[in-house]
């Protein structure tokens, strides 16, 4: 229809479904595809037919976010891993962390080493805490240990050398020693930080998965351009940015958290990156709430990640991953989140989820244990007759009989319990956010939720009213929010230097040459990946004071070149004790600061501006349909008007108690509020009483 | 009607967030590294309502008892808001000096109505550095009575003076009181709002509700154990003559009665116990056996009574040196497991490598600043009843060891290696976990002292229903053993090698698959001759 159209297509791969955001410029359009977990290219192929009329030699760009990563190692389909190490320490990968991430259950199981203990191989060689080199490598010893890798059948090789990260020597002349014969990933290249297991884990997780993200990159390339796509493919990463295929193919793991850091993005984005608010993301699924506070509009960064949690959502029960990426919380909070008792006879929600499959009771798909989903059926937040677009029929009946069993146990009608499991999943997503605002050092009176993912609209009232928020904001399309979020995502390069510098110490000029080298470093890949210079450099130094074990992300503008003075202790100085004080503590004088890593990214212009939505061509209907809703402020039932999204219209004001609906989630307005759709076509919902 | 378990999750969120800040604004190492601190929220009455995730049960314990002492001293009357209390006496606080209590009274309308309660430990302490072989409480350091640290919002700047004055380094221990002072205020804050937007005047109905239902918990698991007076008695190294843990334990309908007066007498050293802490790791160790995921509160505690004869091993009596007393109530997993191994067979573990050894380093680095460096590298657990003991992993204690690359950058001190001992598993139907073990070189000009507080050299952990022992542990200087407790000066090119044992079997080893030995044994987490030990 267009013959010369140049489209931008977004692709989010998750575990239900493929979310497709394409645009032109001007006209965008959405696809939602069921994914196929053993051959995700199929749904993604589809989707981008479709957004293009067939036509794939009118795209020009398709930004991919992928869940390949965290599904490779949760489905332990990676590579045949091999580790060659310092001697002495090859079971630093098997012992991990030695504590128990559950102090009273004794049945805890750690997770298992993605590299058995009989394919680690130990090398006669050190370097020392300083980067001077102890014993020397032999290269012989070398040839034996390939030998060695060669009869275990390795396919994959992570390098994992004492104190490389201080001199990476070692590693790369063992890496040169078997290049093009395996997979090779180096932990001074992977993660160049402190700590052997840190480090280790890191590349650990890179060799594991690398084979397979190249092989699927490399058949969806082929795929692609058979399908006559002649344009370019970058991929999401952690670091909420993109990057080229070459990039994702020697570092994987950057892509861990892909669909999560788009959806933070689109979340700063629907506000507008210029209104200087403090954002919440707060984007609820079937599983998980993924919580985030973006200061200013600013996405904060984070500098560990987990994967593969053994129990679910307990922090240190997966293996830790050293690289940057978004500070959020996620917590296993959701629609398909599961309700049960415990021996105290309490209440509880989550973590376990009904996910996809079964699901909830009350789809009918074989689900029988209660879950939220059933809970907000019961007390009217969903429409059985109108569920995902008509799509599918909600079974009230059923979601009554899953909860008899409660109802009996804790001799309370089913209604009251529905109403507890309300109350206690927005309670904890609530004082989770609450939380996460404060110890970021933000005021959650003053931030605006941003709310998206099938269940953040319509547990967004509830949970900003519980934890004092005064603000929500429901984007369009809130259904493929990080589809959206991917092509709005920045190009971006980083590098990083570890440093042990007291700040109003002596060694000043180490750092402005420090920073000079990373900014060429920065420019030079930036340009070579996306065929330009940076626009903007940002500078990130970790610091602490000293002994402090717990550093904090300082950021301060990179300095022009060839400035006299470039770099001012002081006003390092001065943004250390201002981050510090926000975060809650309390100034220690007499106490040396320091830094210990210097990170210098730049960033391009994002490829594609999201324009002003189109606004509501639909009449507005008067006619609206009423049901009864529970809301806990009132603790009981209210008849509630119910419309339809797509029947609103600007420049009026909607009271609540309203539900609005649209086909992938329902928007909540409780009788404290108002909404009005603004000229971006975002649902602002504002308290009009500040419930005490 | 009042929804405790709604309460419950919003008091414990408090708590959580005052934990988040103590944590982020700690200097002590040991606060990060072996989550050595607490923040906990008490009723008016001084019973224990929440803890913080991550909380050690150790001090979660004690913490309520700390509080009846400070209402025993200054009755609710006599509070006022602004108010902060602060005590490191082991037999009103936590066991030991270096623990330091702070306890801030909360109010509302104008009503004290609960106490928010932090624990750490602190850097330093004053007397002799961290050790066994204090004679008396009064060459371990500074002990501060239960004071006030600050009344109605103004320090007590003479004690404050007094701390700064009798510590090595005043800036962090200050640091770290300070930060215990702010999170209480957290707590406080955050009790006083909640419960202003709850419409409640005060702690006690929501209190009575979250005890009520985790002690209906505790009784109902209890009720189901058959009445009987079960017993146990293991021998633990002692400091230079091997000492014995007896234990009996009653149970009468849904409670029980743990009595440790069968054990030796009080030491001249300082692995004595005040009964705070046998009562702390009972309970703990009780929790985990009985009803490890309910919340756990006063409630809990309310069916347990633990008593032991004044003067024993683990009732000392002030003025006892109790500086190392984890090296004894480490070991208190043990007696409980054995004794009701036949009653509960399925909830009980082996034995395990716990109390481990370490070693505080302290000496100079290369930029010539003083360190002082404590290892947690950890020995095995016991075997499970469906499954092996981990590896590495300390239990009743939960620690770990620092990253290696970051003890050498900032000691100057060389590792070796840092690798698990084969064979060190006891044997049994599940095999227990193995221990880990470190050799470090001294690398630098000047001398390095060492403090080694150890145990399980003589008395490695043994296994439970037929499973075998696990290897015992030892500490060798030079290729020549050492005592499990003692101090050593290591001079540039010593070598010391930390050897923690493993933990006991589960069961009869003649049992076990033949899969999971070929596994093992593949894995080199056994030995050849460790596999006759199978055989049957």
């Amino acid at each position: 229809m267009h013959p010369n159209r140049h489209l931008f297509v977004g692709v989010d791969v998750g575990g239900t479904f493929t979310d497709i955001a394409a645009t032109d410029g001007e006209i965008w359009s959405y696809a939602k595809i069921p994914s196929d977990n053993a051959n995700p290219e199929r749904a993604i192929l589809e989707g981008i037919r479709k957004v293009a009329d067939g036509d794939l030699a009118s795209v020009e760009m398709i930004i991919h976010g992928s869940t390949i990563v965290p599904n490779t190692v949760l489905e332990k389909k990676g590579a045949k891993l091999a580790v060659i190490t310092t001697s002495g320490f090859r079971d630093v990968f098997g012992i991990g962390r030695e504590f128990r991430f559950d102090s009273y259950d004794l049945n805890i199981e750690k997770p298992e080493s993605l590299c058995p203990r009989n394919r680690i191989f130990e090398i006669g060689e050190r370097v020392l805490a300083d980067g001077t080199c102890h014993t020397p490598i032999d290269e012989r010893e070398l040839d034996h240990t390939f030998r060695k890798l060669e009869e275990a059948g390795a396919e994959s090789v992570a390098i994992v050398l004492m104190h490389s990260y201080a001199n990476p020597t070692h590693e790369d002349t063992i890496a040169q020693h078997l290049d093009g014969r395996f997979d090779v990933s180096k932990s001074s290249a992977v993660a160049p930080v402190i700590g052997e297991y840190l480090r280790g884990s890191t590349t650990l997780i890179n060799a594991y998965v690398q084979p397979v993200v190249v092989r699927y990159l490399k058949d969806l390339s082929a795929q692609l351009a058979a399908q006559g796509f002649k344009g370019r493919l970058f991929l999401m990463i952690s670091q909420a940015a993109i990057t080229d295929l070459t990039d994702a193919c020697s570092t994987p793991v950057k892509l861990l958290e892909a669909g999560t850091s788009a959806g933070v993005i689109a979340a700063v984005h629907t506000l507008g990156t210029a209104s200087g608010d403090d954002v919440v993301s707060f984007d609820v699924g079937g599983t998980t709430a993924k919580i985030c506070l973006c200061r200013k509009g600013e996405i904060p960064r984070a500098r560990e990640l987990e994967i593969a949690r053994q129990n679910r959502f307990k922090r240190g029960s997966g293996f830790p991953i050293r690289i940057d990426g978004v500070e959020l919380l996620e917590i296993g909070a959701g629609g398909g989140s599961i309700v049960s008792v415990d021996q105290a006879g309490w209440i509880k929600v989550g973590p376990q989820s009904a996910g996809a499959n079964p699901g909830p009771a009350c789809y009918g798909s074989g689900g029988t244990q209660p879950t939220v989903t059933d809970a907000n059926l019961l007390l009217g937040y969903l429409d059985p007759d109108n569920f995902a677009g008509g799509s599918m029929r909600l079974l009230p009946d059923e979601a009554r009989a899953c909860f008899e069993d409660i109802s009996r146990r804790l001799e309370a009608p089913v209604v009251d319990i529905a109403a507890a499991v309300f109350s206690m999943i927005n309670t904890q997503m609530a004082d989770a956010l609450r939380l996460h605002v404060i110890e970021r050092g933000g005021n959650p009176t003053k931030a605006t939720m941003v709310a998206f993912g099938g269940g953040g609209p319509l547990h967004g009232y509830e949970v900003a009213r519980l934890a004092g928020l005064g603000k929500i904001v429901v984007p369009p399309q809130a259904g493929v929010t990080s589809a959206i979020g991917l092509l709005l995502a920045p190009p971006a390069y980083e590098a990083s230097r570890n440093l042990y510098r007291l700040v109003g110490g002596v060694d000043l000029p180490d750092l402005s040459a420090t920073i000079d080298e990373l900014v060429s470093e920065v420019s030079r890949e930036f340009t070579r990946k996306f065929g330009s210079q940076p626009t903007k450099y940002f500078c990130f130094s970790d610091m602490s004071y000293v002994g402090q074990g717990n550093e904090i992300i300082v950021r301060f503008p990179v300095p022009e070149h060839g400035q006299a003075d470039p770099i001012d202790d002081d006003a390092i100085l001065h943004k250390f004790e201002k981050s510090y004080r926000e975060l809650g503590g309390n100034l220690v004088p007499g106490v040396a600061i320091q830094m210990t890593r210097v990170t210098v990214r730049g960033e391009g212009d994002p490829f594609v501006i999201r324009s002003e939505a189109a606004v509501n061509t639909a009449a507005a209907e008067d006619h609206c349909k009423y049901r009864d809703v529970y809301f806990p402020e009132n603790g009981a039932f209210l008849e509630t008007a119910v419309i339809e999204r797509r029947h609103m219209v600007p420049a009026r004001t909607y009271h609540g108690p309203l539900l609005i609906e649209e086909a992938e989630t329902t928007t909540v307005i409780g009788p404290s509020a108002t909404a009005s759709l603004d000229p971006h076509s975002n649902i602002r919902i504002e308290f009009v009483v500040r419930p005490k | 009607m009042l929804d405790v378990p709604l309460l419950a999750a919003r008091l414990t969120a408090a708590v959580d967030e005052a934990a988040g800040l103590l944590v982020r604004t700690a200097f002590s190492t040991i606060i990060r590294d072996a989550n050595d601190y607490v923040c906990m929220l008490m009723d008016a009455e001084g019973n224990a309502l929440c803890e913080n995730a991550t909380a050690i049960p150790a001090f979660t314990g004690c913490l309520p008892i700390t509080t009846a002492h400070l209402l025993g001293r200054w009755p609710a009357d006599q509070l006022h808001p602004g108010d902060a209390f602060i005590t490191n006496d082991p037999w009103i606080g936590t066991g030991h000096l270096y623990d330091v209590c702070v306890l801030v009274p909360i109010f509302a309308e104008g009503r004290c109505i609960g106490f928010a309660g932090s624990v750490a430990h602190m850097a330093d302490i004053g007397g002799v550095t961290w050790g066994v072989d204090s004679r008396s409480i009064y060459e371990e350091g500074l002990r501060i009575p239960l004071s006030t640290l600050r009344r109605g919002g103004e320090p007590n700047r003479e004690l404050i003076d007094l701390i700064r004055s009798n510590v090595r380094v005043p800036n962090e221990v200050l640091g770290d009181i300070t930060a215990l002072v702010n999170s209480n205020d957290v707590v406080a804050e955050r009790v006083t709002a909640i419960l202003k937007e709850e419409k409640l005047e005060d702690l006690t109905e929501v209190s009575e509700g979250i005890c009520r239902s985790s002690e209906a918990a505790m009784r109902a698991v209890i009720a189901d154990i058959p009445d009987g007076v079960y017993r146990s008695a293991v021998e633990i190294d002692g400091f230079n003559v091997p000492l014995t843990i007896g234990c009996s334990i009653e149970i009468r309908g849904s409670d029980i009665v743990v009595d440790y007066s069968d054990s030796s007498p009080a030491q001249e050293f300082a692995i004595n116990v005040p009964l705070n802490n046998t009562f702390a790791m009972t309970a703990y160790v009780l929790k985990c056996l009985l009803d490890p995921l309910t919340a756990r509160n006063q409630g809990t505690y309310r069916p347990l009574k633990v008593t032991a004869k004044p003067g024993t091993l683990l009732n000392a009596i002030d003025p006892a040196p109790v500086n190392a007393r984890h090296l004894t109530f480490l070991h208190l997993a043990s007696p409980i497991m054995q004794a009701m191994s036949g009653a509960i067979p399925e909830n009980v573990i082996a034995e395990s490598g716990s109390p481990f050894i370490q070693v505080v380093f302290n000496g100079l680095n290369a930029r010539n600043q003083p360190y002082a460096h404590p290892t947690f590298d950890a020995p095995g657990m016991g075997a499970r009843s469906h499954s092996d003991g981990l590896s590495a992993t300390p239990f009743p204690n939960n620690t770990g060891g620092a990253p290696i690359e970051v003890v050498e950058r900032y000691t100057g001190l060389r590792y070796l290696y840092k690798r698990l001992v084969p064979d060190s598993g006891g044997p049994g139907r599940y095999r227990g976990g193995l221990g880990s073990e470190i050799a470090v070189k001294v690398e630098g000009d000047t001398a390095v002292d060492c403090s080694i507080l150890g145990d399980r050299v003589r008395n490695p952990a043994s296994g439970v229903l037929g499973g075998g022992p696990g290897a015992p542990a030892m500490v060798e200087l030079n290729g020549s053993s050492l005592p499990s407790k003692c101090r050593v000066r290591l001079h540039k090119g010593h070598i010391l090698t930390i050897r923690n044992g493993g933990g006991g079997g589960y069961g009869d080893p003649r049992t076990r698959p033949a899969e999971a030995i070929a596994r093992d044994r593949e894995q080199g987490l056994v030995t050849e001759k460790g596999c006759l030990a199978y055989a049957s």
